[in-house]
């Protein structure tokens, strides 16, 4: 049963709210939309589900994710009750054991939940898979992403006394989109790791920031992409020390397309990838850190655990200018939830 | 005209286990800053005894000088067990270190993932009845409380280390694994 708390307003209710809300750090410092309990009920009502459904706990103060706290971190974010299935299926992701949460959300390293989505459910969610989707605009991606981070806030407890992020990070206010699966020469990243295409799937990434990868003026070869694609690999973040993660390559459809008729699907791009971040362990800085911690394979450091683990997915405007490279948390794997519809989540 | 919105509270997490947030300073390097909370390690002399040092990987040089200072204040030993460092020790390495010590120090939290699992692996052996405490810097003391007290060991022993700990070298470090040693005999006292 969730709590109440009565909040009296004087002459600028939605300030004064907000102002309750961000001193007990209830928000992200940001305004919300006020979570009345009769228009929260409504939201709740008017998706279907059960507000009794139990995910877990999640750290690191093990707050239960029911369906009624999602909601209402939901409805601060500015979501629709229609985008609820998305977050139970993110906070299920995130509670794989592969994805690590509590790292994750104590650490210092800046790291923060990026949620892809595939499926046939993207538009009608409003999810969006074209041009700035990573910024701001007339779709969900926001609201989503808002949802996924309030909801580690305020029901698994990552608040400033336990969120020891040395700088943060813009990820850590929203970071969510989808996939452009038809405008991918390739078979969408759900479908790469077992999901049929007709399932609606949500990849958690622990993403540490984006690196514009960039090409333009004449740089119409594979051969180009793959020398800057290189480049980023090589930035590991904090994989630095630990050969492990799953970063994201994002690429635009352009350069999808410049690959793709040079013969390099993802695999062989993931394959690239994965040889190409080897760093040779002479120039590697020495600090106080055994070289244990590392996995070396003839006297180069090998960044990545296997090639698979080099995610690649397509998005962005179309224009064969830009690729983005999340960079790795190195000590959490990315996982995978398909998005239960409502009478799956009823039963 | 006032008017009264009634709102949802967003959280579900134990917030009487949520510790007031800035409320206590870390207290100042050199003092005894020991938390003598409930349990201590009751090892009030450290001749013949066998200590475990439980290492997240991030011990690295001073743990080895603690160790050296250990052993020159009496312990019988002085073994090293290697737990991963962003996620808690395997069952099976905490089983045999609360069957073969006296008693056990884990170690070291210098972030906030890796200061909540060492700590919980100190709750842990706690749990299997062995006497324990975990080193940290005081940076994550908020953590660290909330860590234990989430798993039921809210008076797990927490032991503030110079906070420069994992890139100390020559006296200095060897100074503070002479001053921790100390302290956890003291603790024991």
């Amino acid at each position: 049963m969730l709590a109440q708390v009565d909040i009296t307003v004087h002459d600028d209710a939605q300030y004064e709210v907000d102002e309750y809300f961000r001193q007990h750090e209830w928000s992200d410092g940001l305004p919300v939309r006020t979570p009345r309990v009769d228009l929260v009920d409504r939201f709740i009502e008017r998706s279907g589900l059960d507000p009794a459904l139990d995910l877990g706990t999640l750290p690191p103060k093990h707050g239960r994710a029911t369906l009624a706290a999602i909601a209402v971190n939901a409805y601060m974010a500015g979501c629709q009750p229609a985008h609820l299935p998305l977050l139970v299926g993110a906070v299920e992701a995130m509670l794989q054991p592969d994805f690590n949460l509590h790292p994750v959300q104590a650490t210092t390293n800046p790291v923060a939940p990026l949620l892809l989505v595939n499926g046939p459910r993207r538009d009608a969610l409003g999810i969006s898979s074209g041009r700035n989707l990573l910024g701001p605009g007339p779709h969900f991606n926001g609201a989503v992403g808002r949802a996924v981070r309030l909801i580690l806030r305020n029901i698994g407890g990552a608040t400033s006394d336990e969120d020891m992020a040395t700088h943060g990070s813009p990820g850590k206010y929203t970071l969510c989109f989808a996939e452009a699966e038809e405008d991918s020469p390739w078979e969408p990243l759900h479908v790469a790791h077992g999901f049929d295409r007709s399932d609606d799937v949500v990849t958690t990434v622990p993403a540490e920031g984006v690196l514009n990868v960039h090409t333009t003026w004449g740089n119409t070869r594979a051969e180009h992409l793959l020398d800057v694609y290189t480049r980023a690999v090589r930035t590991p973040g904090s994989g630095l020390w630990w050969s492990s993660g799953t970063p994201l390559f994002l690429l635009c459809p352009g350069h999808a397309e410049i690959l793709d008729r040079e013969g390099i699907g993802r695999a062989e791009l993931q394959r690239f990838l994965f040889d190409a971040a080897r760093i040779p362990l002479r120039t590697m800085p020495l600090g106080n850190i055994p070289i244990g911690n590392w996995t070396v394979v003839d006297d180069h450091v090998q960044l990545f655990g296997k090639p698979e683990d080099i995610l690649v997915a397509v998005g962005g405007g179309p224009e064969g200018h830009h690729t983005v490279y999340f960079l790795p948390f190195c000590f959490s794997s990315a996982t995978w939830a398909r998005v239960k519809d409502v009478e799956e989540l009823r039963s | 005209m006032p008017q009264t919105i009634r709102v949802y509270d967003p959280r579900t997490y134990p917030v009487e286990a949520a510790p007031p947030a800035r409320a206590e300073a870390a207290p100042p390097h050199g003092t005894e800053d020991l938390r003598r909370r409930g349990q201590r390690l009751g090892v009030r002399s450290l001749t013949g005894k066998v200590i475990a040092l439980v290492d997240n990987r991030k011990l690295l040089a001073f743990g080895a000088a603690l160790r050296d200072q250990l052993l020159a204040q009496g312990a019988a030993d002085v073994v090293r067990y290697d737990s991963p460092t962003y996620r808690p020790a395997a069952d099976e390495t905490l089983d045999e270190v609360a069957a073969t010590s006296d008693a056990a120090i884990t170690g070291l939290g210098n972030c906030g993932s890796c200061t909540a699992l060492t700590c919980q692996d100190g709750a842990r052996l706690s749990q299997r009845g062995l006497l324990s405490a975990t080193l940290i810097i005081p940076q994550f003391q908020f953590v660290a409380t909330t860590a234990t007290t989430t798993f039921g060991y809210a008076e797990h022993p927490v032991l503030h280390v110079r906070e420069d700990v994992d890139f100390a070298t020559g006296d200095p470090l060897e100074r503070e694994a002479e001053r921790v040693a100390r302290l956890i005999l003291t603790v024991g006292g």
